[in-house]
């Protein structure tokens, strides 16, 4: 098949099929020495860079925004070739406010001591007593259990902030796998987030942000379960005027 | 919306490496969750389906939007063969007039 044409038509449907693909994860030591190669991504928020990152390399990264984040801006990775260690002490040197550390097979990027937001901090630190994520699970349902389990809606309600749901946009409802499950008994809400997007075919990637209007967001990144590997669109072509 | 990769005899494209992805710039309001540069393989019977939604509790959001429809070679990390490109389309999400406006921008082949 050589051209095609493209066609559009004003439909309002909301079904979606989906479908499993595997994948894997670097192991902690070999996380920091993975060779990356030209990676240039340019985005508005700090935590839609680090989420194109993730999923494109299979990197799985949490995130926790820093207080002095600006909420729309320019953030941009232009590495040429090296190790994932090396950018990220690149992108830390360059957003000086965070600090990068592995723990369990993720890179966790947070803000430097001194300089977290405590409710952020102490959210993380929360431990939660049950999780049990079943299968066709999606992300933002998990993210709205964690946030309005009781351990972390006492932590909200005493500091006067509340958790809210992303509006939405795009082709597909993140999953976190079809058969994606997982039953912790007893962990922070870091480790917690951390084991999902460790664990998850398809979730690799959390970010936790306050917002100026006392609310917050807990969002995950995840790749579409069927798409394939070994394509993508490139930064240039998606820029292209 | 909907979008349909067609072929020159008007032919619903369903697989043979099409894919799709969105590209968003925020103008006003709140950053949605996206779809933004994750690949959308081709859905079952070729037809894409692009989600808009908003919640009660939102302000005024204005996003564009550009829509990227190209078609990949079997061939492991090598560029789309032809994409095309539908925006930038301009989406007002008013929460509180209870209404998500989509103006639709014009369709382009990039190459």
């Amino acid at each position: 098949m050589s051209r095609f044409l493209l066609c559009l038509a004003g439909l309002l449907v909301s079904s979606y099929v989906f479908a499993q693909t595997p994948a894997t994860v670097p192991k902690q030591g070999d996380l920091a020495g993975m060779k990356l190669e030209n990676v240039r991504i340019k985005k508005q928020t700090v935590g839609l860079m680090l989420s194109e990152l993730s999923l494109q390399y299979g990197v799985p990264i949490g995130l926790e925004v820093a207080p002095s984040e600006d909420q729309l801006g320019n953030y941009a990775f232009n590495f040429k070739k090296g190790t994932l260690s090396e950018l990220l002490t690149q992108f830390v040197a360059e957003h000086n406010q965070y600090a990068w550390r592995i723990n369990d097979g993720v890179v966790n990027v947070f803000p430097k001591e001194g300089s977290r937001d405590f409710l952020l901090q102490n959210l993380l630190e929360t431990r939660i007593g049950a999780v049990q994520v079943k299968e066709k699970t999606n992300c933002s349902t998990l993210a709205a259990s964690l946030m309005t389990s009781p351990e972390l809606k006492r932590v909200l309600d005493a500091s006067g902030v509340t958790y809210r749901e992303r509006s939405f946009s795009g082709f597909f409802i993140p999953q976190l796998g079809r058969h994606f499950t997982l039953n912790i008994s007893d962990g922070t809400l870091q480790t917690i987030l951390n084991r999902v997007i460790s664990e998850s075919p398809t979730a690799k990637f959390w970010v936790l942000t306050r917002n100026e209007d006392h609310t917050l967001f807990l969002d995950f990144g995840a790749k579409h379960e069927d798409a394939p590997s070994g394509i993508r669109f490139s930064e240039e072509d998606l820029a292209r005027p | 919306m909907a979008y349909l990769a067609i072929d020159q005899g008007g032919n619903i494209i369903e697989g043979n490496g099409i894919a799709a992805t969105e590209s968003i710039t925020v103008e006003q309001g709140v950053k949605p969750a996206t779809s933004e540069g994750k690949l959308m393989p081709s859905p079952e019977r070729g037809l894409y389906i692009d989600v808009q939604s908003t919640k009660s509790t939102d302000p005024l959001t204005v996003i564009k939007q550009k829509v990227f429809v190209g078609q990949f070679p079997p061939v492991a990390n090598t560029r789309a063969t032809h994409l095309f490109r539908v925006g930038p389309n301009e989406i007002t999400k008013d929460a509180k007039a209870g209404t998500i406006s989509i103006k639709i921008g014009p369709t382009s082949k990039v190459w």
